[in-house]
């Protein structure tokens, strides 16, 4: 444990050293949320509510899951696949590989310092930003209590998925291809960009069944307070079950992958 | 015509190079260039099959509204994005030497030594959008509307190939400038793929007066669904968009000059 802590500070530090790389970041996510909300307040138009596969929904309730959406964003992405890519691409990951330390926990470890500073120097900011310019609404104790085990399992949920993506970099080389892959999928099923309450009946039957909507949608609804108890149980339930199948998937893809692995000269 | 002679010489090694790659590697590179804009009309649709409208543009005017920027980015992105993005590299390393030693304009070499397949692709995807749109909304199709469309897509490309050079030639300056063009080239764009009434004024006056792509679609478009409200005289709506694409196509030329004159090798 001590090691793992070891290194996500590190990372953490590292980070430090890109200080206009994090305001313009900052920035980023600034003008997403203008766009987003700017969106969301001309589409509502006139009317404060709108009918949903979940009822009706407030505008203040939308604009709450949006804000949330661009902070998820930021608290379960990483770059695993771009860094897991040009390590395998590169043979750099050999080196990695003779550390006395699993390889992809010490990624997790390495990738969470570098979120810990996104929280810290992104996140912190656009909730307060959010609060102030929109009132964002604030779930009960409950519900954020719940809402935070769901992020948390979200958290390990879409590293899972994105290191088995970047593992596919063994066979096929072109990592950006699979990375672009994976977040068109991520942007569809997700409902990182649109929650799945608008989407067609259909496309909801088929999205539930997958893992995607348990990182952003499922999370979020819950802060929203669009689930009910039993509801949530269930999603939490789901994303232990995912959780499990993925790890298992990675361990599998993983002993292929190795096998596989080629450097060049030395 | 000497030009083109031998841009069409160097695009065809260029292909050249690209078919000794595996097929399918060629292949994903066209697919994943064009399905981004289908993702997010998917996701337009979505919202409209829901709301019905926004700020009164129903969901084939805003699709024609995101298809006229799309199209003329992928216009200027074909010949112009590899360049200016390889700038910053090339400026750092030293690499920039090699343009400097040959017989035509280094620009002239940068752009024609690439061509972006991808991009290209993604432009026959576009056209074909295009196409089902201007059956969707019966728009009429005469020379006259050919040509003006025309006009705006070349234009609206001339303005964000400024942009996107302006943006490459800061290497010259600042070590590190992909935050920059990011920011100014896919941020600020994205913006214009709705219409700019539903944002505040700052960011209105920004799309208008600072990075104007407002003028690449957002303007003619709305001139042409709503000729009532526009604010703008006809005049504006018909000709703004290829004027300003060249005078500041031509401002970001000479910015490229003044860059080129700091240019200090790395010495090895």
């Amino acid at each position: 444990m001590r090691l793992y802590r070891a290194v996500l500070l590190r990372s953490f530090q590292s980070n430090t050293a890109y200080r206009a790389e994090t305001v313009m970041k900052f920035f980023f996510s600034l003008l997403q949320i203008l766009i987003q909300t700017s969106i969301w307040i001309a589409l509502y138009g006139r009317d404060n509510v709108h009918s949903s596969s979940v009822g009706d929904v407030s505008l203040r309730e939308m604009l709450t899951y949006t804000i949330l959406g661009i902070c998820v964003q930021i608290v379960v992405g990483n770059d695993i696949i771009w860094r897991l890519g040009s390590k395998i691409q590169s043979g750099e990951i050999a080196s990695d590989l003779i550390k006395p330390i699993p390889f992809a926990r010490f990624m997790f470890a390495e990738s969470g310092g570098q979120t810990l500073f996104r929280i810290v120097f992104e996140m912190v900011p656009i909730v307060a930003f959010g609060f102030f310019a929109y009132g964002l609404l604030f779930p009960s104790a409950a519900d954020l209590g719940l809402f935070l085990l769901c992020l948390l399992n979200g958290i390990a949920l879409y590293y899972l998925m994105s290191f088995i993506v970047g593992l596919f970099a063994f066979w096929y080389m072109v990592y950006w291809h699979s990375g672009s892959l994976f977040h068109v999928v991520m942007s569809l099923f997700s409902g990182s960009m649109l929650p799945l309450w608008f989407f067609p009946e259909s496309f909801i039957r088929v999205a539930q069944f997958l893992p995607f909507q348990l990182v952003f949608y499922g999370p979020i609804s819950v802060f929203v307070g669009k689930t009910t108890f039993l509801e949530t149980l269930r999603l939490v339930g789901m994303q232990f079950v995912w959780i499990a199948i993925l790890s298992f998937g990675l361990k599998w893809v993983w002993s292929k992958a190795w096998r596989k692995l080629v450097i060049q000269g030395g | 015509m000497h030009g083109i002679r031998l841009y069409l010489r160097f695009v065809i090694i260029y292909l050249k190079t690209k078919i000794e790659y595996d097929h399918f590697f060629v292949f994903m590179d066209l697919v994943l260039n064009s399905i981004w804009p289908l993702v997010n009309l998917t996701m337009l649709w979505i919202m409209l099959d829901r709301f019905g409208q926004i700020d009164g543009w129903d969901f084939d005017q805003l699709m024609f509204l995101f298809n006229l920027s799309h199209m003329a980015y992928l216009v200027c992105a074909v010949i112009i994005w590899n360049p200016t993005r390889e700038m910053q590299e090339l400026v750092r390393s030293g690499g920039f030497d090699a343009y400097l030693i040959r017989p035509i304009h280094p620009l002239a070499h940068l752009i024609m030594r690439q061509f972006s397949h991808g991009h290209f692709f993604g432009l026959v995807v576009s056209v074909s959008i295009l196409i089902y749109n201007v059956n969707r909304l019966q728009l009429d199709v005469t020379i006259g509307s050919v040509a003006w469309f025309l006009s705006i897509v070349i234009g609206g490309a001339l303005i964000y190939s400024a942009y996107m050079l302006v943006c490459g030639t800061l290497s010259f300056w600042i070590v590190k400038t992909e935050s920059v063009y990011e920011l100014v080239v896919d941020n600020l764009r994205g913006i214009t793929e709705f219409p700019l009434t539903i944002y505040n004024k700052t960011v209105k006056a920004i799309l208008l007066f600072v990075v104007p792509y407002g003028f690449v679609n957002y303007v003619p478009a709305s001139g042409m669904f709503f000729p009532e409200s526009s604010p703008w005289p006809e005049v504006v709506r018909l000709l703004a968009t290829p004027v300003l694409g060249a005078v500041l196509f031509g401002s970001a030329l000479l910015f490229f000059r003044i860059g080129m004159k700091r240019y200090q090798s790395t010495g090895s």
